[in-house]
């Protein structure tokens, strides 16, 4: 077991501060024009969704699991909820909550192998995210039909008094409710008595089993949410998009965040910092006018010297 | 020592299992019996086997290469670039020199970065997948080139049942499981796998086999990507992506586990033909491509109420 | 004795880990062909010297001479290199390899062609040859993860012989072993050390001692106190004031009278313990003794609700309970503080007062949020009370001393109001000061009229604390002891299985 000195339970968030720093100063040479509020702003707004699945991975990834699966939820978000209301807000009323079960459900899987199934998360999400990838590419034949309702439009595009994206405020109330879940309710603090240790956590008194269930359930539900909003991002659904980054990428910023598998260290302000990390960063890859390929280059070999860093800070 | 790698119950279920999917397909499907199919079956089985061995290595060591996908992108994206139409024997070589280099790099990056800088595995081979993603994307932004069977016809001749690649297979096969079961390299691995800390106390230089294992993994995946562009016929920067998933899969049903040193490269072998069985016999029963996403993961979840994974202990 | 070569010297060895200074300053001479025990309480620094010695953990201070050669042994590795051959509590074998390939683990004989494969027909010929040595007549390709633990034992020490090693290290070797498996082995030690290979021998059995070794040497929390030849002018007493630095033990002053029946078990029946008959006064200190495997942390944990019952009653206050979870008994006011306490009781990576208030939470809880200020003001009660150093709330748990994280497992169940403790083994790894604060404490609460249930591995301790003993054996309760009439050979003669008066 690492032995960390917690002085507070900010420590952990110095080396993500850190690299935000520099990312933004970086940013600030080559345009200075984007440090502009306004800019930042837009910046965060595709942040936002993967840093809205992101707070369910942290949990996750506190107890010392991972989702793989978020990703293809949210595409499935996506296409069920293009399909079933083709661009009416009336049918969100029943669509909303089955979406939401559905996440919950799939959580659920996860949860249920990774318990009793004593399957390794990484495996089982990733099972369970070849499923659901199955089942929307059978429902769509590997056509996606219909539009996004204009509610959720608003959600993914609106600005609140004009200036503030939706998006963002979205996901700022989220990760707050999810900041107050974990650190001041019973059920935040035995997700971290879980993630410490399962041996003593189960001689506490804490059924380890049903909170990596409740957590997997979590996860899903993001996943979903998630995928509201980006459906009100792209308005439309569709097959293009890549599901795994939208399961890869929620994980790099948990983890840029400074949330760690091991000891349960870490905490949702560290991932909605990280969030912010990410946006500044695939920000800076598109003001440096780097083509799609160079992006995945970058991001890869970022992220490990980030994880390396951090790695040296911990020692 | 051989014996424990053919006779335990993954690899005798295993068996069982592709006996009795061969009979029922066989019995739905005339087209399936056929001859040629099963040829071509072996043959498509070959990429993914070779990922399935270069994963084994990793698993083995108690982590996991995410970036098997990558890699195989990557190399049928130098394929489609060094390969045309009137290529000789020497562009081909150059590829395969390419290859070979590449894979060994990916898995000595792999390798340092997990055994010598103490990153973890999942993280950091996927961050390695990505990049491998990219530099495919850099070489070939959609599927094109064009690499036609007679110019690599020493690696991939095929005429009815005789299936190079095959034979390049069962040899490499046979050398590991040589080399698993009979160097100490090789167990060597499967103690470090077994108890890093018995390992390091014996006096076995740990991070050096865990990078050891990387590179074999990488080298593996990357001989499977070569064979890939073979099957392919030209540079595709998505497709070796399946594979990342399914070589998990293929190891873990042949009995691999993730907390390391167990499970055979039989084993494996075994779940990744399986797997290219599943997707052949969907096919010939006409059922569509996108229920293998289902069936995948019901076989795999059948295989774990049986077996009762083991799960690692941080 | 004419004067002996001297093959190893260990002088002035210092080592801290966090909140504890491990090894004062401490001198060690091992003498050719000689077996040297060494004893001491839990907590001395015997483990930690070895670990020193062989590579495990890297010392502050002094120097190690082999062979009269200055050494700096950074690594296991190099230990065994030299011909050091260390033999840990916790077995390093490698579970999913064959006993054959462990025994020969790292030293794989291979052949002489141009590929150098491993020979398995040498393999098998070298590791039957020291398993015999050792006494273990077992299937070389059998898994090591299917053998018992004597068994298991045997093969690492079968590793050990391998290397044909000048100096034998052995901790605590006997504690899983029969009585024909200790004598299989002291008879081993015997012959190596005619034949040139000395052993340090780990025990806390004194009568190991006198009985195997040539001298002892014992230290005392982090010092060596004395090295004496084991011949008849040396007394068990003589050791033991040396090993505690007393005349006597700790002695709980008044126990508490006996009136009201905190606790009633009826035929307590689990996979392990059977038929279990006892009963708990409010105030009283019920001591458990038993062999290691004689089922005493099988009967805490059923209590407990952590281990499924078959058969039995269990009665609280009078009322039928049924400990079907922790949860359940934690609301009974139960509480159970775990033996191994890095491993099942605390959570290493966070802070005292997340480890203290685990099982309080909900008295903080309104509208469904925890108060922490609240919280925290009520754990710094019980740090200062349980004089816990340092005595900051924040700090990771894993920095604190051995002493110090059991008082931090006995605030938490002090917190969470409980009124049956259930102690299993507190003073494992505490050195003698820290020990007897504990007593002093579980004194204390006694008075206030917590009732306990004890089990210790240190019959002085329960001897010195309980006021009753009862001991175990092979699953059973064979007695139930006042402590007016309890003596050491007693209770040893119990835990035996000697059911005789």
């Amino acid at each position: 077991m690492r032995q960390v000195a917690r002085g507070s339970r900010f420590q952990p968030l110095f080396a993500p501060a850190m690299v935000l720093i520099v990312i933004a100063a970086l940013i600030a040479w080559v345009s200075p024009r984007s440090l502009h509020p306004l800019n930042l702003l837009q910046t965060l707004k595709s942040s936002s969704i993967y840093g809205i699945i992101a707070l369910g991975q942290t949990c996750v990834v506190l107890t010392g699991g991972v989702d793989l699966s978020t990703g293809p939820v949210a595409i499935l978000t996506l296409l069920l909820t293009s399909d079933l209301s083709r661009g009416h807000n009336g049918p969100l009323i029943w669509i909303i909550p089955l979406l939401l079960m559905l996440g919950a459900g799939f959580g659920l899987l996860n949860g249920i192998l990774i318990t009793l199934g004593n399957v390794e998360p990484m495996v089982a999400t990733l099972v369970t995210a070849s499923i659901v990838q199955g089942f929307y590419l059978i429902w769509t034949k590997g056509a996606p039909k219909g539009v996004i309702p204009p509610s959720l439009r608003l959600l993914g595009t609106g600005r609140i008094g004009g200036v503030f994206p939706a998006a963002i405020a979205f996901w700022l109330v989220l990760s707050l409710i999810f900041l107050c879940i974990l650190r001041k309710t019973r059920f935040g603090r035995c997700i971290y008595y879980v993630g410490s240790n399962p041996q003593s956590a189960s001689l506490s008194g804490i059924n380890q089993n049903v909170v990596v269930l409740i957590v997997y359930m979590i996860s899903g539900i993001c996943s979903v949410v998630a995928g509201f909003v980006l459906g009100g991002f792209i308005g439309i659904g569709t097959l293009q998009l890549d599901p795994m980054d939208y399961s890869f990428t929620p994980l790099i910023i948990t983890l840029l965040g400074g949330t760690d598998f091991v000891g349960a260290i870490g905490g949702i302000e560290g991932t909605m910092l990280g969030t912010v990390v990410m946006g500044f960063l695939l920000n800076l890859l598109t003001l440096f006018r780097v083509a799609t390929w160079a992006k995945y280059v970058l991001e890869g070999v970022l992220i490990v010297g980030i994880l390396l860093l951090f790695r040296i800070q911990r020692r | 020592m051989i014996r424990h790698f053919f006779v335990n119950r993954f690899v005798i279920s295993l068996v069982a299992v592709l006996l009795g999917m061969g009979i029922l397909t066989g019995a739905l499907s005339p087209a399936f019996r056929k001859p040629e199919n099963l040829g071509n079956l072996m043959s498509q089985a070959v990429p993914l086997c070779f990922a399935a061995l270069g994963q084994t290595f990793a698993l083995l060591v108690g982590g996991v290469d995410l970036s098997v996908g990558g890699l195989m992108s990557t190399i049928t994206a130098i394929g489609a670039h060094l390969i045309n139409a009137s290529s000789g024997t020497k562009e081909v070589l150059q590829w395969l020199i390419c290859s070979i280099i590449l894979s060994i790099l990916f898995g000595a990056v792999n390798g340092t970065l997990i055994a010598h800088l103490g990153l973890q595995p999942l993280i950091t081979t996927l961050c390695t997948g990505i990049v491998g993603q990219g530099i495919a994307l850099a070489l070939v932004r959609r599927p094109s080139g064009y690499i036609p069977r007679s110019v690599v016809k020493f690696l991939a001749y095929e005429k009815g049942l005789l299936r190079l690649p095959v034979i390049y297979l069962l040899i490499s096969f046979i050398l590991v499981l040589f080399y698993l079961g009979y160097t100490r390299p090789g167990r060597h691995i499967y103690a470090v796998g077994g108890n890093k800390r018995a390992a390091m106390v014996a006096g076995i230089p740990v991070s050096s086999v865990v990078m050891k294992a990387y590179i074999l993994a990488s080298l593996f995946s990357g001989i499977g990507g070569v064979f890939l562009t073979c099957r392919l016929g030209c540079g595709d920067p998505t497709v070796g992506n399946p594979f990342t998933l399914d070589s998990v899969i293929a190891v873990l049903l042949g009995g691999m586990s993730f907390a390391g040193g167990e499970g055979t490269p039989v084993g494996s072998m075994l779940g990744g033909l399986l797997l290219v069985v599943i997707g052949n016999a969907l096919n010939m029963v006409g059922i569509s491509p996108f229920y293998q996403y289902i069936v995948k993961g019901v076989i795999f979840l059948t295989a774990v109420a049986i077996h009762g994974r083991q799960r690692r202990h941080s | 004795m004419s004067k002996a070569n001297v093959v190893l010297q260990l002088r002035g060895i210092k080592k801290r880990f966090p909140g504890v200074q491990a090894l004062k300053g401490v001198d060690f001479d091992l003498y050719e062909n000689e077996i040297h025990a060494l004893v001491g309480e839990n907590g001395a620094g015997k483990t930690t010297l070895m670990n020193v010695l062989t590579g495990v953990t890297r010392k502050d201070a002094g120097e190690i001479l082999f062979k009269g050669k200055k050494i700096e042994i950074r690594h296991p590795s190099q230990a065994r290199a030299l011909g050091i051959a260390y033999v840990t509590q916790e077995l390093s074998l490698c579970e999913n390899l064959s006993v054959m390939e462990n025994v020969v683990l790292g030293m794989e004989p291979v052949s002489k062609r141009l590929v150098k494969t491993i020979a398995w027909g040498e393999v098998k010929r070298k590791a039957q040859d020291v398993l015999a040595k050792v006494g273990l007549k077992i299937d070389l390709q059998r898994r090591v993860r299917e053998l018992s633990l004597p068994d298991r034992y045997k093969v690492e020490l079968a590793k050990a012989l391998f290397i044909k090693p000048k100096v034998l290290i052995l901790d605590e070797p006997t504690v899983a072993f029969s009585a024909a498996d200790v004598q299989h082995l002291f008879n081993l030690l015997r012959l190596l050390r005619r034949e040139g290979c000395s052993t340090v021998f780990i025990t806390h059995h004194i009568e190991e001692v006198f009985e195997l070794a040539d001298r002892v040497s014992v230290l005392r929390d982090g010092c060596l106190v004395g090295t004496r030849k084991v011949d008849s002018s040396l007394t068990s007493g003589e050791l033991i004031k040396m090993m505690t630095g007393k005349e006597s033990f700790y002695t709980r002053s008044k126990g508490n009278k006996r009136d009201k029946e905190i606790l009633r078990v009826e035929g307590l029946t689990t996979k392990v313990i059977s038929d279990i008959n006892m009963n708990l006064f409010e105030g009283e200190i019920l001591g458990v003794a038993g062999l290691a495997g004689a089922g005493r942390t099988e009967l805490l944990e059923a209590l407990f609700g952590a281990r499924r019952i078959v058969k039995g009653k269990i009665y609280i206050n009078g009322k039928i309970v049924k400990p079907q979870s922790p949860s359940i008994m934690i609301k009974q006011k139960v509480c159970y503080v775990p033996e191994d306490r890095r491993k099942k009781g605390l959570f290493l990576s966070l802070s005292v007062s997340r480890n203290i208030g685990v099982l309080s939470m909900d008295q903080h809880v309104r509208y469904g949020l925890l108060l922490e200020r609240d919280e925290r003001r009520t754990i710094k009660q019980y740090i200062d009370q349980l004089r816990i150093v340092p005595p900051s709330l924040d700090r990771a748990v894993a920095l604190l001393s051995g002493g110090n994280q059991q008082k931090v497992l006995l605030a938490r169940a002090l917190k969470s109001g409980a009124k049956i403790l259930l102690l299993n083994d507190p003073t494992r790894g505490i050195d003698v000061g820290a020990k007897f604060e504990l007593y002093d404490f579980i004194h204390n609460l006694t008075q206030r009229g917590i009732s306990i249930i004890l089990v210790s591995s240190d019959l002085d301790e329960l001897l010195g604390l309980s006021d009753r003993i009862a001991v175990m054996y092979q699953g059973r309760m064979v007695a139930i002891l006042e402590r007016t009439e309890a003596t050491k050979e007693i209770v040893l003669r119990y835990m035996f299985g000697n059911t005789e008066k």
